[in-house]
């Protein structure tokens, strides 16, 4: 966790760390996860399974601000040189910035 | 209020490794230690295949994969990638892959019950995709690793993002439940438009920048 708004380069913790540190529920901290990778890039598949719940206005969005987050950021470590995921909506390369959601109040 | 930040670290599994069994394999190499939880990136690419030309300098050239009516042609046009191999690698007689034995000598990945009398080629107990294999020369760029490993030029990857797989070890076996189109997923993406796939375990990352 650290103050919104803040950028620049940070340590994460496992997720263990985080768990014990955070007093969030592993399984919370995964299903955001993925549901935010699912928003960040999009893929046909996982839409047609989600429908209109989608990051952050989704049970695990609305789980993490109910204990008291009110900002997601998924960040990748820096890819590869010459190597780029490309999504419905998002693409991640070595040069791509972070992906920030403000959680539903 | 706070913010959580998630890091992921991709890293490439060719596909292959769900049709050998092998993607629990993916969990316990060595290179896999401090692996914290797993996000399935399914993703497809268009395949790569060594040509037969060698230029003065030794270097090897890679051609990508088009889609024809009933197959798979190679657009011998422009090259995709310069490869130098070491000294200790060749590329494998499928053409798609090679056989680099520092797969096992530096990194440690042993083949089970390789029998010599089952493949194709006698010795492919070091063969690996081409694809994969150019991926991580592109991840050793600028780093100790890459010394005498071989030298790739050009050959950017361009991955489609098909389908996020659960996380959990066993998200991409399941026959049947939310992640049953995998398999279609993945035979749609090897054979029908002739490209090969890969998947990315997306992972906690120690340093993030934000």
């Amino acid at each position: 966790m650290f103050e919104p708004g803040s950028s620049g380069q940070i340590e994460v913790p496992r997720l263990s760390t985080a768990e014990e540190q955070m007093g969030l529920p592993r399984t919370l901290l995964i299903a955001a996860a993925e549901e935010a990778l699912i928003e960040s890039l999009g893929t046909k598949y996982n839409e047609r399974n989600t429908r209109g719940r989608r990051f952050p206005n989704s049970d695990a969005g609305e789980r993490l601000f109910a204990a008291g987050i009110d900002e997601v950021i998924l960040s990748f470590l820096p890819m590869p040189q010459r190597v780029s995921i490309e999504g419905l909506r998002g693409t991640v390369s070595r040069d791509s910035k972070s992906f920030r959601f403000n959680l539903p109040s | 209020m706070p913010s959580v930040v998630i890091g992921l670290h991709p890293h490439l599994i060719p596909a292959g490794t769900i049709a050998n069994g092998d993607l629990e394999r993916a969990m316990t190499e060595p290179l896999a230690e401090g692996r914290d939880e797993v996000i399935y990136l399914v993703c497809s690419h268009r395949r790569v295949h060594f040509g037969s030309k060698v230029d003065s300098a030794g270097g090897r050239f890679a051609y990508l994969a088009t889609s024809v009516w009933g197959g798979m042609a190679w657009d011998t046009e422009e090259a995709w990638a310069r490869i130098t191999l070491p000294d200790h690698a060749r590329p494998s007689a499928l053409g798609w892959a090679i056989l680099d034995p520092a797969l096992e000598s530096v990194e440690g990945l042993t083949h089970r019950d390789f029998d010599p009398e089952l493949d194709p080629e006698g010795d492919g107990r070091h063969r690996h995709e081409l694809l994969p294999w150019i991926y991580d020369r592109h991840l050793e760029l600028g780093s100790d690793k890459a010394e005498g490993r071989g030298v790739v030029e050009r050959g950017e990857i361009n991955f489609r993002l098909e389908y996020i797989g659960k996380a959990e070890r066993e998200a991409l076996r399941r026959t049947t439940g939310p992640h049953h189109k995998v398999p279609l997923i993945l035979g749609y993406t090897l054979v029908v438009r002739a490209v090969s796939a890969c998947l990315f375990p997306a992972l906690r990352a120690p340093c993030c920048d934000v």
